[in-house]
C-alpha cells in the first residue's frame, strides 16, 4: 500500500483530477496552470508519473483516476495514526479533540461510525 | 592557456590587495549598515574580471603590484604577457619569439587552473539542475511564491523571474519575514549578482583569499538584506525575525547549490547578532560610511597614473597595440649625464643588454639646445631578420640629459610589429628641474622628426597611388585630431610625415611612415617630454 503515499504536489494534483474527472488532458493542464502555477510539461510529466504508478490513467487524452479519493484518505489517516500515535486510535482521537469542539450532530455521527465498525 | 592564466593571476593579485583592504575597511564599518560593507566587494569583483588597468590620480593601489603584462595585441585579442621577476633589473621588455614560449610549469598550471574552474562550474550546474528537479512539482501559493514538500528550507531560485520556494512543513506565520527578505534580494538583483560572483570567484579558485572574500561578501549581502527588512517593517520585529532565522537554521539541509538563496545556517549566528543590535543608523554614520565607500570605490578601482592613452586614431588599422607602462623601471644607473658621449654610452648599454647583436647607426647631435639621437639596428635571430630601432637621449638645455629609449622588433617577412619596448628617463631631472621645456615640440620635430623611422633598411617599399592615399589619410587624421602640422619629408623610397602639437598637459606627436608597411603612430609626452604613451597602427 506504500504505493498510495502521495507527495504534497501529487495530492494537490489528484484533488484536481478527482474533482474534474473524466477530464481532457489539455483541460487538465489548463486547470493546473491556474491552480498550481504549472506549465504544460509539468502537468504532463505528473500525469505520466502517476499513470506509471497506477494511480490514474490517460486514455485517448482523457484522464481518470484509478484510485478513489477515499482510499488515499484512508491510507493517509492510517499512516498518520501509525506514525504519530503508535497505531492507537483513541490517543489519536484524544489529541484531535483537544483543540476542537464537536457539535452534537458531529458527535452522533462519529459514534454511529464507531458502532458500525465494532459490530463487524 | 598560459596567457589567459597569467591574466587571471594578475587580476587575482590586484584583487587580493583590494580584498585585504576591504577586509580592513569592514572594521570601521562594523557598526555601520552592512550595505556599505557589501558595496565594497564590488571593487574586488571588478578587479577580478577587469584585466585592464585604469589609471587615475586618486588611486590608492600600491604601484607595480602586478606581474607585468606589457604587450597586448588587440589585433587578435590575445594577450602576450611576460612574467618578470626582477622588475628593476629589466628596463626594457622585448618579447622576441623565443621569450614568448611559456615555461612548461606555467603551462601545466594553466591547465590545472582550467580543470579546477570547470569542476566548480559543473558542481554549480549539477547542483542547480538537481535542485530544479526537486522542485519541479512545486505548487503556486500566489505570485512567484511556490511551496513543495521536497525541501526543508525556503530559498529563491531563478535568473529571469526568480521564484521563492517554501517547504510545506513551514508554518505560514513564518512566511512573512522570509518573503520580505527574499523580495529585497529580488529588488537588489542579488539573484543575478550571486551566481555571477560565484563564476568570478570560481575563476580565482586557487586563491584562498578569494574564497574568504566570497564567503564574507555573501554574508554581507544577507546581513544588509536583513537590515533592509528590519528597516522597512513597522515596529520592532528584531525578536521575531531572529527567531525565524534560528528556527530555519535548525532545519538546515544541505542545499548544495551555490546559486540558490537559502537561509543557510552557516552564518546564522552572526546574522542573529547583527539583527539583534540593529538600529536605524544615525545620519552621521551613514554619511561617514558613504564617504569611506566612495573613497574606496574610486581609490581601488584604478591604478596609479603612469600612462595615458594616446588619441584613438580610428578603426581602419589592420593591427594596433597599446603598451602599458605601469611597471617599467629604469636602471638605477646614471642620474645626471654630462655629455652626449655619456648618453650614447647609456643608450648602447640599454640596447645592448637586450640584443646580443645589433648594428648601430648614430643619428648625430644637432646644434639646437634640444638634442635627439637615434639608433637604428638590425637584429637577426635564427635566420629571421628583424628590424630594431632605438632612440636615446635628449638634452634639456644645460647639459642635463634624459634617456628614453625604445625599440621595435619588426618581423621582416610581414613587416608586422612583433613587440616594442620603452624605458622611461634615466635621470632625476624631474625632481631637479621644473623649468619649462626650452623649445616647442613642433620646433623639435621640425628639426628631428625625419630621424624617427625613415631608414633604408625598411624591408618593403611603397610607391605611387598607395603612398598618396596614405598621405591623404594621415592628413585627414591630423585635421581630426586638431594637430598642428610640421612637414612631409620624402626620401624617395619612403615617406615620413611628422606632426606635433602642444596641448595643455601633454604633447602629442604623430608620425606617419610609409617606407614599408605604413605605420601611423601617435606619441604622447608629458610637459617634461617624458614619453607617457604611444600607439602604432599599421595601415
Amino acid at each position: 500500500m506504500e504505493n498510495l503515499k502521495l507527495f504534497d504536489a501529487e495530492h494537490k494534483f489528484m484533488n484536481i483530477v478527482w474533482e474534474h474527472e473524466p477530464v481532457n488532458s489539455t483541460e487538465l493542464s489548463r486547470i493546473c496552470e491556474k491552480e498550481l502555477g504549472w506549465k504544460k510539461p509539468t502537468t504532463y510529466s505528473m500525469i505520466k508519473k502517476l499513470s506509471e504508478r497506477g494511480i490514474m490513467q490517460n486514455e485517448k487524452a482523457t484522464v481518470t483516476a484509478l484510485i478513489a479519493r477515499e482510499a488515499v484518505q484512508k491510507h493517509e489517516a492510517n499512516t498518520l495514526v501509525d506514525k504519530m500515535f503508535g497505531g492507537s486510535i483513541p490517543s489519536f482521537i484524544t489529541s484531535f479533540l483537544q483543540n476542537k469542539t464537536l457539535s452534537r450532530d458531529e458527535a452522533h455521527k462519529i459514534k454511529a461510525m464507531i458502532d458500525e465498525v465494532t459490530k463487524k | 592557456m598560459t596567457a589567459i592564466f597569467i591574466t587571471i593571476l594578475n587580476m587575482s593579485i590586484t584583487a587580493s590587495i583590494v580584498a585585504v583592504a576591504v577586509m580592513l575597511a569592514r572594521f570601521p564599518l562594523k557598526n555601520a549598515p552592512k550595505v556599505f560593507s557589501y558595496a565594497l566587494w564590488s571593487v574586488v569583483l571588478f578587479r577580478l574580471i577587469f584585466p585592464y588597468s585604469i589609471q587615475s590620480i586618486f588611486s590608492l593601489m600600491p604601484a607595480n603590484a602586478t606581474i607585468p603584462h606589457e604587450i597586448i595585441f588587440t589585433q587578435n585579442q590575445v594577450a602576450q604577457p611576460a612574467v618578470q621577476t626582477n622588475i628593476t633589473a629589466a628596463p626594457l621588455i622585448m618579447q622576441a619569439s623565443e621569450a614568448s614560449i611559456p615555461p612548461p610549469a606555467l603551462e601545466i598550471a594553466g591547465y590545472i587552473w582550467l580543470i579546477g574552474f570547470i569542476i566548480l562550474l559543473a558542481y554549480a550546474i549539477i547542483g542547480y539542475v538537481g535542485l530544479k528537479r526537486r522542485i519541479r512539482f512545486a505548487t503556486r501559493l500566489h505570485g512567484n511564491i511556490f511551496e513543495t514538500d521536497r525541501i526543508k528550507t525556503p530559498f529563491m531560485l531563478g535568473f529571469i523571474r526568480p521564484k521563492i520556494y517554501f517547504p510545506t512543513s513551514l508554518d505560514h506565520s513564518q512566511h512573512d519575514y522570509i518573503l520580505k527578505h527574499e523580495q529585497i534580494h529580488i529588488k537588489r538583483r542579488d539573484y543575478l549578482i550571486k551566481p555571477f560572483a560565484y563564476i568570478v570567484f570560481a575563476l580565482h579558485w586557487f586563491n584562498p583569499l578569494m574564497w574568504a572574500a566570497y564567503f564574507l561578501m555573501s554574508r554581507d549581502m544577507e546581513m544588509s538584506c536583513d537590515e533592509a527588512v528590519l528597516g522597512r517593517m513597522a515596529g520592532d520585529i528584531r525578536r521575531d525575525y531572529s527567531t525565524s532565522l534560528l528556527r530555519l537554521s535548525t532545519k538546515r539541509v544541505s542545499l548544495l547549490c551555490p546559486i540558490a538563496f537559502s537561509l543557510d545556517g552557516g552564518s546564522v549566528k552572526q546574522r542573529i547578532t547583527n539583527v539583534l543590535k540593529f538600529k536605524k543608523p544615525a545620519n552621521w554614520v551613514t554619511a561617514l560610511s558613504v564617504a569611506v565607500v566612495g573613497v574606496f570605490l574610486v581609490g581601488f578601482s584604478s591604478d596609479r597614473i603612469l600612462a595615458i592613452d594616446a588619441p584613438n586614431i580610428g578603426s581602419s588599422s589592420a593591427a594596433s597595440f597599446n603598451i602599458n607602462f605601469a611597471s617599467w623601471h629604469t636602471d638605477a644607473r646614471g642620474a645626471r649625464l654630462s655629455s652626449p658621449e655619456e648618453a650614447q654610452e647609456i643608450g648602447e648599454y640599454i640596447l645592448g643588454r637586450y640584443f646580443s647583436a645589433f648594428r648601430q647607426d648614430w643619428g648625430g647631435w644637432g646644434d639646437a639646445p634640444f638634442y635627439l639621437a637615434a639608433y637604428f639596428g638590425e637584429f637577426t635571430a635564427d635566420g629571421n631578420s628583424s628590424w630594431l630601432s632605438g632612440r636615446v637621449s635628449d638634452n634639456l638645455g644645460d647639459n642635463r640629459f634624459f634617456i628614453p629609449a625604445f625599440a621595435f622588433l619588426v618581423d621582416a617577412e610581414t613587416s608586422r610589429l612583433k613587440s616594442a619596448g620603452y624605458s622611461p628617463p634615466i635621470t632625476d631631472y624631474i625632481e631637479t628641474n621644473i623649468a619649462p621645456f626650452p623649445i616647442s615640440m613642433a620646433e623639435a620635430f621640425a628639426i628631428h622628426g625625419n630621424r624617427w623611422f625613415a631608414r633604408d633598411n625598411m624591408p618593403l617599399q611603397i610607391h605611387g597611388e598607395y603612398m598618396d592615399m596614405l598621405i591623404a589619410f594621415s592628413q585627414e587624421h591630423i585635421a581630426e585630431a586638431g594637430l598642428g602640422g610640421s612637414g612631409i619629408i620624402s626620401t624617395g623610397s619612403s615617406v615620413e610625415v611628422s606632426f606635433a602639437n602642444n596641448f595643455a598637459n601633454v604633447n602629442v606627436y604623430m608620425s606617419l611612415s610609409c617606407g614599408a608597411d605604413a605605420m601611423l603612430s601617435f606619441w604622447v609626452f608629458d610637459t617634461h617630454f617624458t614619453l607617457i604613451g604611444f600607439t602604432i597602427d599599421f595601415l
